[in-house]
């Protein structure tokens, strides 16, 4: 499969929160997530996937929970926290605002 | 928001365990996923597992971030730190040792100091509110003096008409014997308080076992009750349950045991055995005089009312009966401190200046420690460089420097606190004040004393693990990794800053020993002052006799003459003379009196100290008779009361230059104040008493200044105790056997006590001076010490250092007595301004000293002129030696090492 490209940490985070907008997921279904959602584009990898998760819980925007799942067995389920909601919307406007600026970038150059 | 963040990493360090097997499960269902992946896609297990491993990625990374992130940085990094610090420190020994061991000294003596301190000073008083309590005095009796004892009718008043007290007491302290029919029973010389009998309630004390005195039971003539001391019960009474209600005898008298006190109870001091009721044994006559003040006043203030207006209240009680009769000596007015203000009145300053002088020696013990560090973070600089080059970050660099420093204040810390504690159990009994509202053997150790040692082992670790954490974070630290050993501008300025070190250590010891040196100065000075009675081969006891079966002063004066017949033929004894009160304690007694001939004015009086003597005292004690005569056995008013004689009395030298300094004293006729009181009360006539001899002075104490004083005949006035002078021509202890031996014949039933030679006497009164010097002087030689200490490893350093340049001077042609100058100028330069630094310092450190000279000013000269220059003697020697190594380089050697 081609190449995933790098993603930055903060973009990652970006990612993460949305695909928990929806509902409560593990750290599998959250990688297959991302790469389905974006086309086979963006490819999250294990090492970078699940510091980040830690990471954004020891913050406060997630909260972690051990559920059943429908692996077989229970697995830690992460869902968004209220905090972790209006994080969320300031990562969307951070990226309006960056993904703007390099557009205009590009097009005028 | 990184507070909650920080909890947050707290509780998952909590539960790291937890949080690694969770760890572990999520890898493991990631895994498991990746692996059914690519069996679905065909692939052979051993290949799907292979291949999920390579998709993975390094587990043992992933697992690393992940716990990065749960990381309590803190905790983590200071166990990290702490375990390094103990492998390093294990490396170097003799360095560990001699620091800790330095520290423990240190901090220990700074917390024993701090536990007197914190117990005297500090603790309220082991009663119920004590802020409440204050110490009442009269005021303006003779002069303007704030505190005199206050008399028994000024008592009475102000407990009846004091609104702002609850309740007042009146307390005073007497000597008493316990005896006991018992067989092989020895009488006892015992202290006890009489008191009023609602002390217990103004103190907010409850007995341990017994009750304590009713309303009724405090009034003359009441049956005699007595509550004793725990110690007593102890000793006394083998703690027996049942000795509430048993019959003792004190004086004499028989007496019913009430109560016993807590064990955490001595008022107004230790050693206070029995309390007994003030008034019972006070007669009416007595209680109304509003001018025999020889009682001191406690009380307990309203919650609702201040300390001033408290103060006021009892003032305005005396002004007005005064302002009545304006004739008595009583106080024109009264006033009233706290009660712990008064008890530690004369202790704060010794107990600072003390706790001062100690904390100048953890100073010291600091900077040399800081020196010390400083030198090996210099060793090390090589390990440290290479740290920094791999990345290691200055903050956590200085991190772990500052954990070794404060590991070894913390051992040293702890086991100081074992010191402190062992040390300050025996200063207690020794330290200024220790005669105090302190009971015996039992320090009060409380958590402020913890909370001291704990904030000083910081403080200390950090002043001392500080500068060199600083020095060795900085950027040309990394430059030492090529390990240039030449002095360099880096090196310059490390010297400096050692050399200032040095130079405030230098003058913090100078300051100490200047101190040591007043004291010390004050102290020879004492012993220099002629007291006015003959020291050598002279012994004094007490004598008591119990007003049972010495009622009369008729029978006392008996037996005070067949003692001073009896006593001068033992062997080796060459005089025998008697006294109201052992010489050299204090005044025994003032007396106010009025001189006839001039205009008697009723309330202006003269005041003079009064001592009662028998004839051959003034030969017995080396007094010289410079006018007139002394006491023959006529001598007196008689025990007549009816018809009193004319009185004789013998006056001090400075009497008679005071008061009758225009014409010859001989002659001259005086009277009494208390006598002229009596008159106005009683009827019976004042007396006069003719003054018949002039006498040398002597000091009333070693430390005071001489004052008036007069001599009336003891067998005339015949009190209850006396106090036997004693000359022998052998060594003073041998003959007390023989004289007790002597008494006993003449009456079994008395108790000499206190048997003391001259020089004791004096000893006990010098004994808290003593104690402050020698703390001092101990304290001042290890400042010393730790200086010279310091100044040496300095030099030392430097020649090291300078090796090679002093191989150069060498091979130049320098002479040893060339290199040593130069070695020796280079320490001696910081020492000098160390000490003149320290001139200043002392001399505006000593003014806090003034209150425990005597006889020398706070800058006195002597001292000034001794101790810096034996100061800068010492630091030469410590140059010296480093200087001496210096000349015996081998200049190729020394060339060659770099």
């Amino acid at each position: 499969m081609p190449k995933p490209s790098d993603l930055l940490q903060g973009t990652l985070d970006l990612l993460i929160l949305k695909t928990l907008a929806r509902e409560p997921l593990h750290g599998w279904a959250i990688a297959k997530r991302i790469q389905m959602r974006s086309g086979d584009v963006l490819s999250v990898g294990q090492g970078s996937l699940y510091p980040a998760l830690h990471r954004l819980e020891q913050q406060g925007w997630l909260r972690a929970e051990w559920k059943p799942s429908d692996l077989g067995r229970d697995a830690k389920f992460y869902a968004l926290t209220r905090t972790g909601q209006k994080q969320l919307e300031r990562e969307l406007k951070t990226w309006e605002r960056l993904s703007s600026a390099v557009r205009l970038l590009i097009e005028t150059a | 928001m990184a507070f909650v963040r920080g909890l947050r990493r707290l509780a998952s360090y909590c539960r790291r365990s937890r949080v690694e097997t969770e760890l572990q499960r999520e890898v493991d269902i990631h895994f498991e996923q990746l692996t059914k992946q690519y069996l679905d896609k065909g692939y052979r297990e051993v290949d799907a597992k292979a291949a999920a491993r390579r998709d993975f990625g390094s587990v043992g990374w992933t697992k690393d971030q992940c716990r990065d992130v749960h990381r309590f940085h803190l905790i983590d990094d200071l166990l990290t730190d702490l375990a390094y610090s103990v492998r390093v420190l294990r490396r170097s020994p003799g360095f560990a040792l001699t620091a800790i061991a330095t520290l423990t000294l240190g901090i220990g003596a700074n917390t024993a100091i701090f536990t007197i301190v914190n117990a005297l000073l500090l603790r309220p008083l082991p009663f119920d509110h004590p802020e409440r309590l204050l110490a009442v005095a009269e005021r303006n009796v003779i002069g303007d003096e704030q505190d005199m004892g206050v008399a028994p009718g000024n008592l009475i008043n102000w407990q009846l008409s004091s609104t702002a007290f609850d309740s007042i007491s009146g307390y005073t302290t007497q000597a008493v014997t316990l005896s006991d029919d018992g067989p092989g029973f020895e009488p006892q010389r015992l202290t006890a308080c009489a008191c009023s009998g609602n002390l217990a309630a103004t103190l907010g004390v409850t007995p341990l076992l017994g009750r304590t005195f009713a309303p009724d039971e405090d009034r003359f003539g009441a049956a005699r009750l007595v509550a004793i001391s725990y110690d007593l019960w102890l000793r006394q009474f083998g703690a027996a349950t049942d000795v509430i209600g048993r019959r003792i005898r004190l004086d004499d008298e028989p007496y019913e045991v009430i109560a016993v006190m807590p064990p955490a109870f001595g008022f107004p001091r230790r050693g206070i055995d029995l309390w007994l009721p003030l008034l019972t044994a006070l007669p009416p006559a007595i209680q109304e005089r509003h001018d025999l003040h020889f009682l001191q006043v406690v009380g307990r203030m309203r919650s609702s009312v201040t300390h001033q207006q408290a103060s006021a209240d009892v003032d305005r009680i005396s002004a007005a009966y005064k302002q009545a009769h304006p004739n008595e000596s009583t106080g024109k007015g009264a006033h009233a401190v706290p009660l712990h203000q008064a008890f530690v009145r004369d202790v704060r300053t010794p107990l600072l200046v003390l706790l001062g002088a100690v904390a100048c020696v953890l100073l010291i013990a600091c900077v040399n420690l800081a020196n010390l560090l400083l030198t090996r973070a210099m060793a090390r600089s090589r390990e440290i460089g290479i740290r920094i080059a791999l990345g290691g970050s200055r903050g956590r660099l200085v991190r772990q420097l500052l954990t070794e420093s404060l590991f070894l204040s913390a051992v040293g810390g702890a086991l100081g606190m074992v010191v402190a504690l062992w040390m300050a159990q025996i200063l207690i009994v020794y330290a200024p004040g220790a005669d105090f509202v302190l009971p015996a053997g039992r320090m009060p150790i409380d958590t402020s004393v913890f909370l001291f040692a704990c904030v000083v082992a910081i403080a200390t670790g950090l002043l001392i693990g500080l500068v060199p954490a600083l020095r060795s974070g900085r950027r040309e630290v990394a430059g030492e990794l090529r390990n240039v050993t030449r002095s360099t501008t880096g090196g310059r300025a490390h010297s400096r800053f050692r050399n200032t070190l040095v130079s405030a250590e230098v003058a913090l010891s100078l300051v100490l020993l200047v101190a040591a040196g007043l004291l010390l100065h004050s102290l020879t000075r004492l012993y220099a002052i002629e007291p006015g009675i003959r020291l050598d081969h002279g012994l004094t006891m007490t004598i008591s006799l119990p007003t049972v079966r010495y009622p009369t002063p008729l029978k006392r004066s008996k037996l005070f003459t067949q003692l001073g017949d009896r006593l001068p033929l033992v062997p080796g004894v060459t005089a025998v003379g008697l006294t109201s009160c052992t010489p050299l304690t204090g005044a025994c007694n003032t007396l106010f009196f009025y001189i006839e001939g001039r205009p008697y004015v009723p309330g202006h009086f003269f005041a003079a100290q009064e001592r009662s003597v028998t004839p051959s005292y003034f030969a017995a004690a080396g007094v010289r008779l410079l006018k007139g005569r002394v006491f023959n056995l006529e001598d007196g008013v008689g025990f007549d009361p009816a018809q009193p004689r004319t009185g004789k009395v013998i006056i001090s030298d400075v009497m008679a230059r005071t008061f009758f300094s225009d014409a010859d004293p001989i002659g001259q006729r005086i009277f009494f104040d208390y006598e002229v009181q009596r008159e106005r009360n009683g009827g019976i006539g004042a007396p006069r008493y003719e003054v018949i001899g002039v006498v040398s002075d002597v000091l009333p104490t070693i430390d005071a200044h001489i004052a008036p004083t007069l001599y009336r005949p003891l067998l005339d006035v015949a009190n209850s105790g006396a106090s036997i002078l004693v000359r022998t021509a052998v060594e003073p202890q041998s003959v007390i056997p023989m004289l007790r031996q002597q008494v006993h014949q003449l009456d079994p039933g008395l108790v000499v006590a206190q048997p003391r030679t001259l020089d004791e006497v004096v000893g006990r009164s010098t004994s808290e001076r003593r104690f402050t010097l020698g703390l001092f002087v101990a304290l001042a030689a290890l400042a010393v010490l730790l200086a010279a200490i310091g100044l040496y490893g300095v030099v030392s350093y430097g020649v090291t250092q300078r090796t090679v340049e002093i191989g150069v001077r060498i091979a130049l042609g320098a002479t040893g007595a060339n290199v040593s100058r130069l070695v020796v100028m280079q320490g001696l330069k910081p020492a000098a301004v160390g000490v003149v630094v320290g001139i200043v310092s002392a001399i505006v450190a000593s003014q806090m000293l003034r209150g425990l000279l005597f006889g020398v000013t706070a800058t006195d000269p002597v001292t000034f002129g001794i101790v810096p220059p034996a100061l800068l003697t010492v630091a030469a020697v410590a140059c010296y030696l480093p200087a001496l190594r210096a000349t015996r380089l081998d200049p190729t050697t020394a060339l060659r090492a770099e």
